[in-house]
């Protein structure tokens, strides 16, 4: 791992790195150039990263933050292979540089709803960090249910809610298992009600149903934390968008 | 700046490579361009302001049950009218607590569940309250909670635990700075109980299953069990009740003390069924009992005698003090009743406090508040029916 | 909404673009994260039915000191860690660095993991003194005059 980070960062400053695939963070100058696309562009949907998301973190915040650790061999789900760098001693490590892309992918898609004034829902069954997602989602202003999945809180919430109910635009799964064994029932009823959801898959975890996996450590506290934090930094800029949005339509209007 | 140039535009040639390839990747699926011409801009569409699907549909329920609600309340109105009519009163002075007089008298009932007696009360009280509107405008929801379909309770769960995270915090900081922790750091909750499920259940408005209960109560305890914990005695005082009556360890009367020097108290209002009097009782004392000047010969059965000495022999005084009482009204057992809890309600001033314990526990010091049953119609008695016969 | 509950056909987006196309839904009654996965679709298309990725064996990671590093560990040193300061070098590192720079210098093969342990301790044992030493003067003298009471008020 390290060998491969440190490489990246020496050549940051020789050669020049797609920001697609980089692992580095964003340099800074890079901002005001970007402001000029901004003002050319109608719509935040043709620039490729509108709300600077790849700013939010780089690979050593990943590796600081346990994310690259897996569980044992033999737990390993088949489909869960293409993300893997290794195994260490019988525990599987995850590729951060592969993660860090899907994260990014991920985050930006966050954003872009909330932008969009979408309804975000945090999901996580694992006890031990139930409590910094609620949290989490409180500080954003969005919605948390890390309690038991009671069945058909999607797929007959009108019964359930007593009334016609919307449903959440975005899952973010922080775990996406119930327990060892079980994959969270909310996974499937995401894909059943058209809901995309984003999921920290480990790697005894089944990325299928999942539209934006993200691999890596779901069960440390700290990857959790920092998890917590991106999602909440891109929701955050999202929404900062959309208020300034909002002013600016309403300005339009009075003058119209 | 050439550099952050080039930069950019190698950015730009990525990203428009990918998107052509993703492009690519769905053709088989459809032929987008077709769907994407009808598609108005999301920018365009978020101008125009509109009421969401599940708004719409929360007005018109809370209209259907504004107009229920009018319907009931004048009905409601005619009844009292009608009410009042039969009862021969005056309709503008006719109040709740004379409607339930009024239904009682007019619709006896033996039925031993208050719940299940005919009543008539306005309907804001029969009909429970409903919750407002749970959502915005847009159809997001008030509340963070929402999706868990019990907001309140998973808030509870949620601040209890924030103040956990506090505590421990606050822990660490004192063991940082090495000091020793304050004497009140241990909080004395011996006085009261949790709330029960019942009660916890009207304060949150929301259905809690006995689980649920379980780890409220659980999560509670572990809260209290930290140290410091009295630094968030408001949150977990909200959901004690103080423990029932232990008040008459702290209300006995001080006896007083006549000319002979002898102490002397008096219990007044000794009720059971319709009789009524006053018990005094002086000590020390040889075991004298006066009932209405005479001696304990004025009831004439074995049990009334039994009823009036049995606090004396229970708390081994029967010797030691003397008994003077009046009473009038009733018959020989509700006056001997009365008697007895008078004479135990004034033995509370001459025993001690274990002694006071096993009064309690053996029902002396409790008022027996039940009266006659009246006759119903149709029936011989209270409760019994004519005879059966076959033809 | 009108779409099939199915979730093993296809995916999302497909389904959502069926139901477009044939105008189960309109166009503007589209769902609001239907264009922003349209510009930003996911890496893998999220497909329930997906071909099991072939069955490569797994890379084992090995470090060129690991044989350095297992001498020690079968001898039972440097396995304890302190979690006090996980941000110091290990105890292993330490030993690993020892042995290397004793290697350099031309220690015997024999010898080299006995003197790089005695090294090692009778430096760790030198800094502790140091520490206590230190700890006598200064820190106590502050934690001493804390103002205890104080603390509470915070």
């Amino acid at each position: 791992m390290f060998p491969r980070i440190i490489l990246n960062r020496i050549f940051k400053n020789v050669t020049i790195i797609p920001r697609y695939n980089s692992t580095a963070a964003k340099p800074l100058e890079h901002s005001d150039n970007n402001e000029v696309i901004l003002k050319a562009k109608s719509s935040p949907l043709d620039h490729p990263d509108y709300f600077q998301v790849h700013s939010l973190f780089n690979v050593k915040d990943l590796f600081d933050a346990r994310v690259h650790f897996g569980h044992k061999e033999g737990s390993l789900n088949e489909l869960m292979a293409p993300y893997l760098y290794g195994s260490r001693q019988g525990h599987l490590i995850f590729d951060l540089d592969v993660t860090a892309e899907h994260l990014r992918r991920a985050l930006n898609f966050t954003a872009h709803i909330a932008y969009r004034g979408g309804i975000i829902c945090f999901f996580n069954r694992n006890a031990l960090n139930a409590h910094i997602v609620e949290k989490t989602a409180l500080e954003c202003g969005e919605y948390a249910h890390t309690r038991f999945w009671k069945g058909g809180i999607f797929t007959n919430a009108n019964h359930q809610f007593g009334a016609i109910t919307r449903l959440p635009d975005l899952c973010i799964f922080l775990n996406t298992q119930n327990n060892i064994l079980n994959q969270h029932t909310a996974v499937r009823d995401c894909a059943k009600m058209l809901i995309p959801s984003i999921g920290i898959v480990d790697t005894n975890c089944n990325p299928n149903l999942i539209t934006y996996p993200v691999p890596g450590n779901d069960d440390t506290p700290v990857a959790v934390e920092l998890y917590c934090k991106l999602f909440k930094g891109a929701i955050q800029r999202g929404k900062e968008a959309r208020l300034k949005f909002l002013q600016e339509a309403e300005e339009q209007g009075t003058f119209a | 700046m050439p550099v952050s140039k080039y930069f950019s535009s190698s950015l730009h040639s990525v990203y428009n490579k990918n998107a052509r390839q993703y492009s690519s990747s769905h053709k088989n699926t459809t032929n987008a361009h077709d769907i994407n011409d009808q598609f108005t801009d999301w920018e365009t569409l978020n101008k125009k302001k509109s009421i969401s699907k599940p708004m719409k549909a929360y007005l018109e329920r809370a209209r259907e049950h504004d107009d229920f609600m009018k319907k009931q309340q004048i009905e409601y109105n005619i009844g009292k009218r009608h009410l009042t009519n039969m009862m021969g009163e005056d309709p503008e002075t006719f109040t709740q607590r004379d409607v339930d007089r009024a239904i009682e008298y007019l619709f006896p009932s033996g039925i031993y569940d208050p719940a299940a007696r005919p009543l008539m009360k306005p309907p804001e009280e029969v009909f429970p309250a409903r919750k407002a509107a749970e959502f915005d405008e847009a159809g997001r929801p008030h509340h963070f909670l929402f999706y868990t379909g019990k907001p309140n309770f998973f808030q509870l769960l949620f601040d209890a635990a924030e103040h956990l995270e506090n505590l421990h915090k606050f822990e660490d900081k004192v063991l940082r700075n090495k000091a020793i922790p304050e004497q009140k750091s241990k909080l004395d909750l011996s006085s009261g109980v949790w709330v029960s499920k019942d009660q916890l259940e009207i304060m949150l408005v929301e259905t809690i299953s006995d689980l649920e209960y379980d780890n409220f109560k659980l999560v509670m305890e572990r809260l209290v069990s930290t140290p410091y914990s009295y630094r968030c005695i408001d949150f977990i005082e909200k959901f004690r009740k103080p423990l029932a009556s232990q008040k008459f360890a702290l209300e006995i009367p001080k006896p007083s003390f006549d000319e002979e020097g002898r102490a002397y108290i008096t219990t007044y209002e000794c009720l059971r069924k319709k009789a009524r009097g006053d018990v005094t009782i002086h000590s020390p004392g040889t075991g004298k009992i006066i009932i209405n000047g005479k001696d304990i010969t004025y009831f004439e059965d074995i049990q009334s005698r039994e009823q009036v000495i049995f606090p004396l022999i229970f708390t081994g005084l029967q010797n030691r003090v003397d008994v003077e009482c009046n009473i009038e009204g009733g018959g020989p057992s509700g006056q001997a009743g009365a008697i007895r809890w008078g004479i135990a309600w004034g033995l509370r001033s001459f025993v001690d406090k274990s002694m006071l314990e096993s009064m309690q526990v053996a029902g002396l010091l409790t008022r027996d508040h039940r009266r006659r049953e009246r006759k119903k119609p149709g029936q011989p008695g209270a409760r019994k029916k004519p005879t059966w016969k076959r033809r | 909404m009108a779409t099939s509950r199915l979730e093993r056909i296809g995916t999302i987006f497909t389904r959502a673009e069926g139901l477009l196309k044939h105008g189960a839904i309109k166009p503007d009654d589209r769902p609001i994260w239907f264009d922003v996965y349209q510009a930003f679709p996911p890496l893998v298309e999220p497909k329930f039915a997906r071909p099991k990725p072939e069955n490569k064996p797994i890379r084992q990671i090995l470090y060129k000191e690991d044989t350095i590093r297992a001498k020690f560990h079968m001898q039972g040193h440097g396995l304890g860690l302190n979690m006090l300061s996980p941000y110091g070098e290990t105890q292993t590192k330490k030993l690993i660095q020892k042995y290397e720079q004793l290697q350099r210098e031309g220690v015997q093969d024999t010898e080299l993991v006995e003197k790089s342990v005695s090294a090692v301790v009778s430096h760790k044992e030198s800094e502790q003194i140091t520490i206590k030493a230190n700890s006598e003067s200064a820190t106590a003298q502050v934690l001493s005059e804390a103002n205890l009471k104080n603390i509470f008020k915070q």
